[in-house]
């Protein structure tokens, strides 16, 4: 019976190491694959007396929360970091039929959702998605 | 050897040295291989006795004895620096025999060597092997994409990796895909962006064997086809030594780089490898100029441990892990955000000729696939964001043991598969109050075990005629918890609590080998495969994994398909005219399987854009029928040429269609002979290459042309797809002793096509072309 049999040769390792070194070089030059940070804030802004907002934060976890800006202009905010990926999620309600809610979501300082109603006690408003990859 | 290149290997022989038997002569000719080189032995001395007759071997390792007197001879060919070969052969009177002989390197410790014609004996059954040298020749990114290469196979891309192959038209698990001949892996994705191969590194693929047919029995059911894929081993040495082997390669289409370690070593008794790979991809730009979403990041590490505890007997421990990021599928609702797999494998092998019990094969394995997928990148994520996270174990075992009779050999053994699968799709509903979730269930607790055992005889009832016979018997069982789809408010919409199954599987081949002449051979082979229904066909709760626009529901009660069929090779050669094979096959499918449409009445689908819902069922039967047809040039020929044909086509003799208008389905037809879907078309490639420099340096031209694919299944709502005409160009050049390099452009003329196995962009009829011109260069290191 004839086998195909399947060998190695080569040198020792102790000629080689500079070749291994470099086997080692090239293959540290792939590098890694990392999904990057970033940092998300949101923004809300109304002129209404009570405001019932939710938001998911930096664990994960809906909070619910109740904002009073007493009539006059107020401004929330709420910063994380967060991994690309990550859900973020942003809403809002008045009861006012006079008053405006601005929401707003950034990712590292740039614009990713917004939204605003004015006079709209019926809906929420509300902006999410994720993290963008880009 | 494999058939293939024994048939090739006979072929070249007859046209080098052309002889006239005389009756009652026999004649005996070969060639001899340096086995670590693979290159032509010079020189070689050969002996053959008794009649103490000698010559040696020429510059391309060929040798050659006329008038030989039939009888029993004890062959010996003899090297300095390698192993002497001995072999007895049997002669009859007006036989040309022709070996093929590889001399090992010496010293070696024959023990521990790797005997790698053992795991697809025997040759008569269709079986092609593409060695790594063909593998790294090429860019090869992906084990599915670089299957595309081998005649009749091809590959259902979604992407940019993970292409899921496809034989003779045979897909999904009618195809039968295993690793180091045994190990097999459960993919987590139901729309199969991750299939078994796509959990293999290619670059850790030292050999990949094709088998056609429902004929080998001795690798767990066998349907139609099995692709088995053998990854790097480690090798026992006879002293203690090191050595290590690189691959570094860069492609401009997609841009990305790809590298490949590996370390080995050992000594007599204790032996090791360990490698590592990594691929990172963006994605790549069709003729077209369109961009395709396609970019992907993967790596793998993998170690294995070898021992020798006695004389005759092996064990080998192996790991591996393959790790997948942010793989893109344009083609499919969502991508892979994460993958992790780990394949764990135990083997024993025992080899003595010498004892009645001629050989062991045993193994353990455990496949774990850790699957997470979602559609964060997708537009719908504006509303709902679905992350899927499923957990696939596939686990098992076989024994084979052999034993030599006096002209035969008879295989005989048992195998054991285990799959479970479990997992959740959670949704979140991103532009709802209070940000509902709902979790669906994929899988619950779904099992499918199956127990095989299977014979196989081979006998060489002469020189010109060997015979085999192959038999198995499978006992399969399917479970799962109930199949529940609930909604948001808890209520079922969905309930099935009959989710066991029991079925027992018979599957027999047998195959004949006869040389009719010098020139002329005959296979033929008969066989009947049967599978049993796989996970998705069982247990899926309507999701969109076909390749209609439809929500699926698995059935758990679909009886198995089986499959009868029949293969016939004719292979001719001549001096002048080179070596012609041609093989047909017919296959005819009782029970195939197919997806039937439920009213909306009794289910609705849940998928925003599908027209429906289907469920798979047994239908009566399906045809399925093809060739494949090669040519090579004559050996004596300068310039290498290599011509190959492949088609396949089938039907459903009585399918049935849904007309849809304005996405609903709003009436149905009988079409009679409905083509199958996803059936690849008439394929053409053709090969040349010119060595120079002693084989150093070998250019080569790959020219690769496919009809249109006109034959498509009304009732799947299949679009046909145009011809194409693809060419690329390659150079390979061995370096030095050390370092090689291949480098080329495929694609050349920046065609803008697709390949009509190719899904359809996600929500459009957009179809996912190919890359364009690429540019590529592997730099191979090997120490």
């Amino acid at each position: 019976m004839i086998f195909k049999i399947k060998s190695h040769t080569g040198l020792s390792l102790k000629k080689l190491s500079p070749w291994l070194l470099l086997i080692l070089i090239i293959v540290a030059l792939g590098g890694c694959h990392k999904r990057d940070d970033k940092k998300v804030t949101y923004l809300v802004t109304s002129d209404a007396t009570e405001v019932a907002l939710q938001y998911r934060d930096r664990t994960g976890l809906l909070q619910k929360i109740v904002l009073q800006p007493a009539g006059g202009q107020e401004e929330w905010r709420y910063s994380f970091v967060a991994e690309q990926g990550d859900i973020v999620y942003l809403s809002g309600k008045y009861e006012e039929g006079l008053a405006t809610l601005k929401l707003m979501i950034t990712v590292d300082g740039k614009v990713y959702k917004q939204a605003q109603s004015t006079g709209d006690t019926i809906r929420y408003v509300t902006v999410s998605g994720v993290v963008p990859y880009d | 050897m494999t058939r293939p290149t024994h048939l090739l290997l006979l072929l070249i022989m007859v046209t080098c040295f052309p002889f006239t038997l005389h009756a009652q002569m026999a004649a005996l000719s070969g060639r001899v291989i340096l086995a670590d080189k693979q290159v032509p032995a010079a020189d070689v001395a050969v002996n053959l006795a008794p009649g103490n007759h000698q010559t040696t071997t020429n510059g391309k390792g060929y040798f050659q004895f006329d008038q030989l007197p039939a009888g029993k001879y004890q062959l010996t060919a003899a090297l300095d620096k390698y192993q002497d070969l001995q072999d007895t052969l049997i002669l009859s009177a007006d036989e040309m025999l022709v070996v093929a002989l590889e001399l090992q390197p010496e010293p070696v410790f024959l023990e521990g060597v790797e005997i790698t014609a053992a795991s697809f004996d025997p040759p008569v059954y269709l079986t092609s092997v593409v060695s790594r040298e063909t593998i790294e020749r090429m860019p090869a990114r992906d084990v599915g994409e670089f299957l595309r290469s081998q005649p009749n196979v091809n590959s259902i891309r979604k992407g940019g990796s993970n292409l899921d192959p496809v034989v003779r038209g045979l897909k999904y698990s009618q195809v039968n895909v295993q690793t180091n001949s045994g190990q097999k892996i459960e993919g987590g994705c139901p729309n199969r962006m991750d299939p078994a191969a796509s959990h293999i590194d290619i670059n850790d693929v030292t050999r990949i064997e094709i088998m056609k047919g429902p004929y080998s029995m001795r690798y767990g059911s066998n349907f139609g086809a099995v692709l088995s894929l053998i990854t790097e081993k480690a090798q026992p040495y006879e002293t203690w030594q090191w050595h290590a082997r690189a691959i570094k390669g860069w492609e401009s289409n997609p841009g990305g780089t790809k590298e490949h370690v590996t370390l080995q070593g050992g000594n007599q008794k204790v032996f090791f490898a360990l490698s590592a790979n990594r691929h990172d991809y963006g994605n790549y730009e069709a003729g077209n100029g369109q961009e395709i979403l396609s970019s992907y990041f993967k790596y793998s590490f993998a170690g294995e441990v070898g021992f020798v505890p006695a004389q005759h007997h092996q064990v080998r421990l192996t790991y591996r892990n393959s790790q997948g990021r942010d793989v893109w599928f344009p083609a499919l609702p969502m991508d892979e955000r994460n993958d992790n797999t780990q394949l764990y494998s135990a083997t024993y092998r025992y080899r003595n000729n010498e004892s009645k019990l001629q050989t062991i094969d045993a193994s353990l394995y455990r496949s774990d696939v850790h699957h997470e997928m979602d559609n964060k990148w997708r537009p719908f994520s504006d509303t709902v964001v679905a992350v899927s996270t499923i957990d696939a174990r596939n686990q098992g075992g076989r024994i084979d043991l052999g034993t030599g009779l006096k002209t035969g050999k008879l295989h005989a053994g048992l195998d054991f598969e285990n799959i479970h699968k479990d997992g959740e799709r959670v949704k979140t509903l991103i532009m709802q109050p209070n940000l509902p979730v709902k979790t669906e269930d994929l899988w619950k607790n779904a099992t499918i075990s199956n127990l095989g055992i299977f014979g196989e005889y081979q006998q060489q009832q002469s020189s010109l005629f060997k015979w085999v016979l192959s038999a198995r018997l499978d006992y399969n069982h399917a479970g799962s918890d109930a199949m529940v789809l609930r909604n948001l408010m808890g209520g079922e919409m969905y309930r099935n609590d009959d989710t066991n199954s029991d079925y027992l599987n018979v599957g027999l081949s047998g195959g004949i080998a006869y040389k009719i002449n010098s020139k002329l051979s005959l296979d033929m082979a008969v066989g009947r495969g049967v599978r049993s229904p796989d996970m998705v066909e069982r247990f899926i709760i309507l999701l969109p994994v076909g390749y209609d626009n439809y929500d699926y529901l698995g059935n758990p009660q679909l009886a198995p398909e089986k499959n009868h069929q029949v293969d016939a090779t004719l292979a001719w050669s001549g001096r002048q005219a080179g070596s012609f094979a041609i093989n047909g096959f017919y296959s005819y499918i009782k029970d195939y399987i197919t997806g039937v449409r439920v009213p909306p009445s009794l289910m609705m689908p849940q998928t925003a854009g599908v027209v429906g819902v289907k469920q798979f069922q047994n239908i009566d039967l399906a045809h399925m029928y093809g060739f494949e047809f090669t040519w090579f040039s004559p050996e004596q020929f300068p310039l290498n040429i290599n011509l190959s044909a492949a088609y396949t086509a089938g039907f459903n003799p009585k399918a049935t269609r849904y007309i849809v208008a304005n996405g609903q389905v709003v009436g149905t037809e009988i079409v009679k002979n409905d083509p199958l879907p996803e059936i690849p078309p008439f394929e053409t490639n053709l090969r040349l290459n010119y060595p120079l420099l002693d084989n150093r340096l070998v250019p080569q031209i790959h020219l690769r042309w496919a009809t249109a694919q006109n034959r498509v299944s009304q009732a799947y709502d299949e679009k046909a797809s145009p011809s194409f005409f693809v060419t690329n160009i390659n150079v390979s050049y061995q370096i030095s002793e050390l370092l090689s390099a291949s480098a080329g452009v495929s694609n050349l003329l920046d065609a803008a096509y697709y390949e009509h196995l190719n899904r359809r962009i996600i929500g459009s009829q957009a179809a996912l072309y190919e890359p364009g011109r690429s540019f590529y260069l592997n730099i191979i290191l090997t120490l």
